[in-house]
């Protein structure tokens, strides 16, 4: 009897924050997305506030926008980070790996802001990355760069997400990597295993939930993300957590539902795609290392 | 030659961060600044009345939501580990559902509930928000620790003649002090980084050092924004600093022989 | 410090010990011996108060027990791990139990040195459990349990954990320190040789309860059933008749000073001896460099003999075997 009175004290703080905050929010966007909002005098429960918010102009183009974004962003993070993790585990150097942590330590303290500012410090078009090119004489004119940044593409965003997933993904998949024995790199060996085959057969199918993981992790995260989207804003390609931002500013009280029902309807697109997007690279995965 | 690399990947950007915080700002082409100012420091740390408001309001607010998040992480942690069956899949997921809602949605449905309490508008609105966020990873650090501790250690404990609260208070705090310290530490680093939510929840009445620092990047005022990276950085650094010596030094104790 | 255990009761989804009774005498080396599975570390939980159980009652010293919770019976236990503290030094993990007790400075750090001292342990108070060897630290572990002076010392299968030299040692270290503070042991193990070797009594578990207690010759020549005897190593059991002061079956007689009836006997393999003749012949040799076994058979009838030394006879030879009276017999 005291142990289960334990437990339930000890699990009610997170239960309580997650279905209050989350999901009572939730629920009252949802509410709302039906027009259901009893203290500005809506009454009535109706589906027309989907249609409308459909049919908002840019809605879909913004949510593959994002998609497209976090997908680019969140596989280049993968692959890179699953990468250095890798040459790090096997890497002899002692001194080199702990400078290689400190950096990836460091990519993971600062916060998303201050590498889009880097970002824009180095890749704009009067970068430095630019200025040295002039300097090297390939370049004359600032507008000979390319615009990286505000482009239609928004590689600028993905700049940012992966200078910033890289680290993640590195060091959780580094975590796991090295606590995979050395004794099954030395088995592999007798038995005539390269590096390639060592790599692929033990290290990849031991560390796939990690990698899974931090991969679905960051996915979501990009998706959803405001701040780094917004600076980097371009007319034609905006994330759909920009749009969000600007319909949730609209002053009239009419397009409160609609805008409740784009944010269901992207939060159901969001769930399903991270969903989708980690079985996804688990199946990758899984097929690269059969 | 891997480690000059690796060595000026870390430092030109801060080489770079502290020249732009001193000098104006120097037109394309050139890659080294030829004048040096104070004007950007003295604009932040003495003409902007909002920067030390706005440091307080951060340094308050990431402690509070440490603290906030770190208890309820580590009593989730402790449930976990010794009362339910384990790190299952199943409950790491249910743990780490606030990273896998798109954020702004989150907020978004955060703030429609928080406008009915009164903590709208207020810093301790922003501190629930934010540590919602922060509870998964606060959770993952107690379960790492909890789970490292011997079952045994308790009967060990009673045999001895202590009790409950004495074997939590000499053997497990001790213990998992390390991780508290980690917890602690990562809940104010996200807490401080936090903007959108900040902006959202605390509407424009809590400022923190972030929204102080959004519109210098939005207008690519690159002097501003680097002085509030240079401070920033530095005072984040000092305490991972801090807390990776206080940890390093406890941690020789804690690997446990003989099993 | 006296134990008794009456009519204990462990059930968990089953019953794991049915109503089993115990005594330990003050100063006593009890040791509670089986195979594996058979309950003795439950036994020594029960007495700990460490897990939930029914039973009369538990008394030490006259004294029952049975109520109190684990803290406050003084009880030392020792477990199978040496599972030390690892943020304390060594001098702080003995002194753990004193802390509690709230002893003051010089009666701790006079009473830390003692151990420290007695246990072999010099020079090695301020280091970290994982600055030590496997032996050092269940040193400790006992140094540990032994601190606050319990009125009786529980062991569960303290050495399993360390290799066989050290456990020899270990154990002989143990026994001398017995001895010297008169404590009272209940030590659990399942290797039949260092209960032979160290204790003043074995208990044998089995079945949910003790089958036999006795000193350790009696438990070895006397086994009161042949799981009994067959734990402690090789036995040969032959049924047969006794008529007359003589012990017969189809290959083999006696003589055998009991009543008439039936019995069935035992004799282990190094109790009988190899001479010539041709009643059996040998079918097995196994050499073992300081002794040498025979499997001797004799029509359908298989008998294991224990010679000393190396081998005299080879495969095929053909011997008879010579055994003195018979003093180890189970009636039927």
């Amino acid at each position: 009897m005291d142990r289960k009175y334990r437990k339930l004290v000890l699990l009610t703080p997170i239960t309580l924050l997650y279905s209050l905050l989350i999901g009572g929010g939730f629920w009252i966007i949802l509410k709302e997305s039906f027009g259901n909002i009893p203290t500005l005098g809506f009454e009535d429960v109706t589906f027309s506030y989907y249609s409308k918010a459909m049919y908002t102009n840019g809605f879909f183009h913004s949510v593959l926008f994002a998609i497209y974004l976090a997908v680019v962003s969140s596989v280049l993070s993968m692959v890179i980070g699953t990468w250095t993790a890798y040459r790090l585990t096997r890497a002899k150097n002692q001194k080199l790996k702990r400078l290689i942590n400190s950096i990836m330590g460091l990519g993971i303290v600062l916060p998303y802001l201050y590498m889009v500012f880097l970002t824009m410090l180095f890749f704009s078009q009067s970068g430095v990355i630019s200025r040295l090119l002039h300097a090297l004489n390939l370049i004359h004119l600032p507008s000979d760069f390319p615009n990286l940044l505000y482009g239609r593409l928004g590689i600028g965003i993905i700049i940012v997400y992966v200078l910033k997933g890289i680290p993640f993904v590195t060091l959780l998949t580094m975590n796991v990597m090295s606590q995979i024995s050395i004794d099954f790199e030395q088995v592999a060996m007798t038995l005539g295993g390269n590096n390639k085959q060592i790599f692929k057969k033990i290290y990849l199918p031991l560390s796939r939930d990690t990698i899974v993981w931090s991969g679905m992790v960051l996915f979501a995260y990009d998706l959803g993300s405001f701040e780094v989207p917004y600076i980097f804003s371009n007319l034609k390609s905006k994330s759909f957590s920009v749009m969000l931002y600007s319909e949730y500013l609209k002053p009239s009280i009419a397009s409160i539902p609609i805008t409740m029902a784009m944010t269901v309807i992207l939060f159901g697109i969001g769930i399903i795609s991270v969903i989708l997007f980690a079985l996804l690279v688990r199946t990758v995965i899984r097929r690269f290392h059969r | 030659m891997k480690k000059i690399m690796a060595w000026s990947i870390l430092l030109l950007p801060l080489l770079y961060l502290l020249l732009l915080s001193l000098n104006s700002y120097f037109k394309f082409p050139a890659l080294i600044p030829k004048t040096f100012t104070w004007l950007y420091w003295s604009d932040v740390l003495l003409k902007n009345p909002l920067f030390y408001r706005g440091l307080i309001s951060s340094v308050i607010i990431g402690f509070i939501t440490a603290c906030l998040s770190t208890l309820i992480g580590f009593m989730t942690g402790r449930a976990v580990v010794y009362h339910l069956n384990g790190f299952t899949k199943t409950i790491a997921i249910m743990i780490a559902i606030p990273l896998m809602i798109p954020g702004m949605i989150m907020f978004l449905g955060m703030h429609q509930i928080l406008i009915h309490t009164p903590f709208i508008n207020s810093i301790l609105g922003v501190v629930i928000a934010h540590t919602v966020i922060c509870i998964p990873y606060t959770s993952n650090i107690a379960i790492a620790y909890f789970a490292g501790i011997p079952r045994e250690f308790e009967a060990v404990s009673k045999t001895l003649g202590g009790k409950g609260i004495v074997t939590f208070k000499k053997i497990i705090f001790p213990l998992i002090l390390p991780g508290i310290m980690m917890s602690m530490s990562i809940s104010f680093l996200i807490s401080n980084t936090e903007y959108f939510s900040t902006f959202l929840i605390g509407g424009g009445k809590v400022i923190s050092l972030s929204m102080l620092m959004f519109p210098y990047i939005t207008n690519a005022d690159y002097g501003h924004t680097a002085v509030m990276g240079l401070i920033f950085i530095g005072v984040h650094s000092l305490l991972f600093l801090v807390v990776q010596i206080l940890i390093k030094h406890r941690q020789n104790k804690v690997f446990y022989g003989g099993d | 410090m006296r134990l008794t255990v009456e009519n204990l009761t462990v059930s968990y989804e089953e019953k794991v010990i049915d109503s089993l009774n115990l005594t330990v005498e003050n100063g006593e080396f009890c040791t509670l011996i089986g195979h594996s599975g058979t309950g003795k570390s439950t036994i020594l939980k029960s007495i700990a108060g460490l897990i939930d159980i029914q039973a009369d009652d538990i008394t030490l010293n006259g004294d029952s027990i049975l109520t109190l919770p684990a803290d406050k019976r003084e009880i030392g236990f020792v477990f199978q791990k040496p599972l030390l503290f690892p943020h304390l030094t060594v001098e702080e993990n003995i002194s753990f139990s004193l802390e509690i007790r709230k002893w003051s400075s010089i009666k701790k750090s006079n009473r830390v040195n003692e151990l420290i001292q007695l246990l072999e342990l010099e020079g090695l108070g301020k280091r970290y459990p994982n600055e030590l060897s496997g032996g050092q630290q269940q040193r400790v572990a006992i140094g540990r349990a032994m601190a606050f002076n319990p009125k009786i010392l529980l062991m569960d299968e303290p050495f399993s954990s360390l290799d066989p030299q050290l456990r020899i040692s270990m154990g002989e270290f143990l026994k001398e320190l017995q001895v010297k503070l008169n404590l009272t042991i209940v030590f659990v193990t399942h290797d039949p040789w260092e209960a032979l070797r160290l204790s003043d009594k074995i208990a044998f578990v089995h079945q949910k309860t003790i089958i036999q207690k006795d000193i350790p010759s009696v438990i070895y020549n006397n086994p009161k059933t042949k799981i009994i005897g067959d734990f402690f190593g090789e036995a040969n059991w032959i049924e047969g008749t006794v008529l007359d002061h003589t012990f017969s079956c189809e290959f083999l007689n006696t003589e055998m000073i009991v009543e008439d009836g039936l019995y069935t006997i035992f004799i282990r393999p190094h109790q009988i001896e190899i001479i010539e003749g041709d009643s059996w012949y040998i079918k097995k040799v196994k050499h073992l460099g300081k002794e040498t076994h025979y499997q001797l058979k004799c029509e359908n009838h298989c008998l294991w003999v224990e010679v000393k030394g190396e081998a005299i006879n080879k495969q095929g030879d053909v011997v008879t075997i010579k055994i003195d009276k018979i003093k180890h017999y189970l009636k039927r």
